[in-house]
């Protein structure tokens, strides 16, 4: 008798093999979903395939800018997760980051008061649900997620009213020009490809995913990190300093969240403003880029390397968005970029396998 | 109900963890499944269950063929497999975790399960959380909850401590059995299960190597021999301890009076009396007590999970009262639990468990072959691991890191007779290097068998142990204990 099931893998999947399933699976799930698209509605749907099919695209520098940006809030929330602490309110924490920035800004602090200043707020507000948790026995998901809200209002309040530009509409003033990273010039070779990536990004990431994936698998700290996530029990009795590594994680994914914040801010539109249509949320940042940078996290947690490879995906999703098609589209094909990401998870992590059984 | 299992075989990888082996269980009997840890005891369970599936072989149950079985179709049948380290909901009551698995109407669990308690006499306090509860008060529940569930067949593994300091538990078992269902135990400890069962599988490395049907208490060298292969030849201290040899009288006498632990005027339960005890340099100490007696709070106080009510620890004269579990590790104390899945955990990889207490490549080789753990690579899961492997995986990390003060709950349970062996060695090493052993226990023989000296643990706090009239009558702690 034949018997199909379904069985995890104890092993990490090679490098070939994830290369091929994420793109195999965001080919099939991605253009699948286009289909269903081109069935169910009678527009967009043209140009929305002339962007998928159109080669270029897959280098971009606007892709590779959202690739980095992904990548940076993935890792920042994967050490979060190496620890066990889902953290839910990734755009919150971001627009808080950015906050830094903008009294840098207006203090006249530069570049490195701003990262100072926005390394110190995110650990203040990151640290209460990641300490509640760890003491209070309380729901770090539940409180981040209700922090997201809470730094959202607080944002708009104060560049509606604290630091409000000069413009009628609710933004805060521009960032002053010394705050800035280092971009590569129009005249440099690279400047097609790296678009309005900063150097620093691109170092930072490098050295973010390496650094993270040594840690997190390599390295008794690392490992000692980690071990918070399965028991806090565990780990005290087996001689881990529980305030030591909450620091450390918070400060790791605080500099790497830091650094994704500047990148959208500094390299985008870089001023801060209220998000009229929503009512909440901060015009300068995509929708869902918290949710989705989390998801990454969660998948990469074993392997920090994959997130590269993620957040590819996922901002090839962002550029379609990019496109001026209607919101459900657009949130149709971010989804399926992510359900790809998922799936090709699930098909590295686990195996069909078929069975038999001999007769006796 | 009848179960037969008919040339069971399971692969793990490349290994192979079971190879041919065919088992039956009758209506109205107790057998029992005797082997050393790695032997493949919890693998057999686990396929009985449904936890695992076979590669090969058949399962008939009532005469029914299955290929396979699941938890949910076991369950229903009335097939409850009471594991090692029982999984129930830590935050919930034992009441509410049978609510959980009760299908109907779940506003009658807690007198469904008083009636089962009161039936089958075992006592249990079903509504205190599943997380302050010991492993052997988890173990009893999980029984009642089975039972409460309409257990017909019981898969008891490794339930050892409970067969030789609980009599309820042992009365319960035959008095189960009379009513025609059946129990299945799995064990190391042939002491812990010859006066009870009707007929021994032996397992040796996956296989059914011997199938013994009676005289069991008078062929228990024989069954030894079955068990390990050939009689051991590493210090052979394991076939004397166990006939009632007492180590301590043979090792060292500690000469030093330092003190390294002493617990003053602690209270860690509202019902129970000051405990105050010390350790010296180089000593065994164990703390008796009957399972939940305050056993598991002294262990938690120890470690810095709970704080006493009052009273105050001292360690190398310095007051740790109020220092947090790590700070205590860090100062040289080696903590191992009643749950060894809370030392170590099943979710990381050998490697990395061992890492954490500073030992790398070569280190890890070395210390897990001073234990004989049984493992593929260092690079596979600790769930990977028999129980019986994580608890000698604990020595190895005592063989290497040496601390100065070992505080320990339940240690032996889960070693089979080499593995037991191998922890009296290695504790007669470490004590002659000086260091010192605080032993919570509720085997009292076992206590009596490696300490110098003995607490005993009841509601009228710390007693200590004159040791003479112990080795002359053993029934004084018992007596104690119970008082």
């Amino acid at each position: 008798m034949i018997l199909a099931y379904v069985k995890r893998r104890s092993e990490e999947p090679s490098l070939i093999r994830l290369v091929l399933t994420s793109v195999i699976m965001y080919v099939l799930v991605v253009f699948t979903g286009i289909i269903v698209l081109m069935l169910s509605t009678g527009f967009e749907i043209r140009d929305l395939t002339r962007v998928l099919l159109d080669y270029t695209n897959l280098a971009s520098p606007e892709v590779i800018r959202y690739t980095v940006i992904i990548a940076l809030l993935s890792l920042a929330l994967l050490i979060n997760v190496a620890g066990g602490y889902i953290n839910l309110g990734g755009e919150g924490i971001v627009a808080l980051s950015m906050l830094g920035f903008l009294i840098a800004s207006i203090y006249d602090l530069g570049i490195l008061g701003g990262f100072i200043v926005s390394i110190l707020l995110v650990i203040a507000w990151a640290s209460i649900p990641y300490l509640a948790k760890i003491y209070l026995d309380s729901s770090d998901v539940l409180l981040s997620f209700l922090q997201n809200f809470i730094a959202l209002f607080i944002i708009n309040h104060i560049v509606a009213h604290v630091f409000r530009g000069e413009l009628a509409r609710p933004r805060s003033p521009p960032i002053d020009p010394s705050i800035n990273l280092h971009y590569v010039s129009q005249s440099n070779i690279l400047y097609g490809f790296l678009g309005r990536v900063s150097i620093e990004s691109i170092i930072g990431v490098v050295i973010a995913t390496i650094t993270l994936s040594y840690l997190l698998t390599r390295t008794r700290a690392g490992f000692s990190l980690r071990l918070l996530s399965y028991s806090t029990k565990t780990a005290s009795i087996s001689g881990v300093n529980i305030p030591r590594y909450i620091l450390l994680n918070l400060l790791i994914s605080s500099v790497v969240l830091s650094l994704a914040s500047a990148e959208l801010l500094l390299g985008g539109t870089r001023v801060i403003y209220y998000n009229e249509n929503a009512k909440i949320g901060i015009g300068s940042m995509s929708f869902g880029l918290g949710y989705v940078s989390l998801s990454i996290a969660i998948l990469s947690v074993r392997n920090p390397y994959i997130v590269l490879l993620y957040s590819y995906i996922l901002a090839l999703g962002y550029i379609i968005v990019s496109l001026s098609a209607s919101l459900v589209i657009r949130v149709a094909i971010v989804g399926l970029a992510l359900l790809s990401v998922l799936l090709t998870e699930l098909l590295l992590r686990y195996e069909v396998r078929l069975g038999w059984y001999s007769k006796h | 109900m009848e179960i037969r299992l008919d040339k069971i075989v399971k692969f793990f990888g490349s290994l192979k963890a079971l190879d041919n082996v065919s088992l039956y269980i009758g209506s109205g009997e107790i057998v029992g499944l005797l082997g050393e840890n790695g032997a493949g005891k919890t693998t057999l369970m686990s396929i009985l269950y449904g936890l695992y599936r076979p590669d090969d072989g058949m399962i008939y149950v009532d005469g029914n063929k299955r290929y396979y079985m699941d938890p949910s179709y076991s369950m229903s049948i009335g097939i409850f497999y009471v594991q090692q380290f029982p999984r129930l909901v830590e935050s919930m009551t034992g009441t509410e975790n049978l609510k959980l698995l009760l299908k109907k109407d779940v506003r009658d669990a807690s007198s469904i399960l008083k009636e089962c308690s009161a039936r089958y006499v075992l006592k249990i306090d079903f509504d205190k959380k599943v997380s302050e509860m010991t492993i052997l008060e988890r173990q009893k529940l999980y029984t009642l909850i089975s039972l409460a569930l309409g257990a017909r067949v019981l898969l008891l593994d490794e339930p050892n401590i409970l067969l030789t300091t609980d009599k309820e538990f042992t009365d319960f078992l035959r008095k189960y059995v009379k009513e025609g269902n059946s129990v299945l135990i799995s064990s190391h400890k042939i002491s812990a299960v010859m006066d009870l069962v009707d007929r021994v599988y032996v397992m040796r490395k996956g296989r059914i190597v011997a199938d013994i049907r009676d005289n069991i208490k008078e062929r228990y060298d024989e069954i030894l021999k079955i068990m390990f292969g050939h009689k051991n030849n590493s210090g052979g201290i394991y076939f004397e301890d166990i006939s009632g040899e007492v180590i301590s009288r043979e090792t060292t006498e500690s000469k030093s009076l330092d003190k390294i632990i002493e617990l003053k005027e602690i209270i860690v339960r509202e019902d129970i009396e000051r405990i105050n005890i010390y350790v010296r340099k180089g000593e065994i100490v164990s703390v008796v007590s009957i399972a939940g007696k305050g056993d598991k709070e002294l262990f938690d106080t120890l470690a810095g999970f709970r704080r006493s009510i009052r009273g105050e620890i001292l360690y190398r004269g310095i007051n740790i009262t109020k220092e947090p579990p790590y700070k205590r590790v860090s100062q040289g104390i080696f903590f191992i639990p009643d749950n060894k899945l809370d030392l170590i955990s099943p979710k990381y990889k050998i490697r990395e468990m061992m890492g954490l207490w500073g030992l790398r490549n070569n280190e890890i080789i070395k210390c897990l072959s001073e234990t004989s753990v049984v493992y593929r690579s260092q690079e596979s899961y600790v769930s990977e691991l028999s129980g019986g492997n994580i608890s000698r995986m604990i020595l190895s990390i005592l063989t290497c890191t040496k601390p100065s003060l070992v505080v320990a709950h339940n240690i032996f349970s889960g070693l089979d007779l080499l593995g037991y062996e191998m922890a009296i060695n290695l504790f007669k090493k470490l004590k002659s290097a000086g260091t010192s052993f605080l032993l919570i226990m509720n085997d009292y023989e076992e206590a009596l068998r490696i300490s110098d000296r003995i607490y005993v643990l009841s509601e009228r706090g710390s007693v200590e142990i004159n040791m003479n009239e112990a080795y002359k009558d053993p029934m004084v702690i018992w007596r104690e204990m119970i008082s």
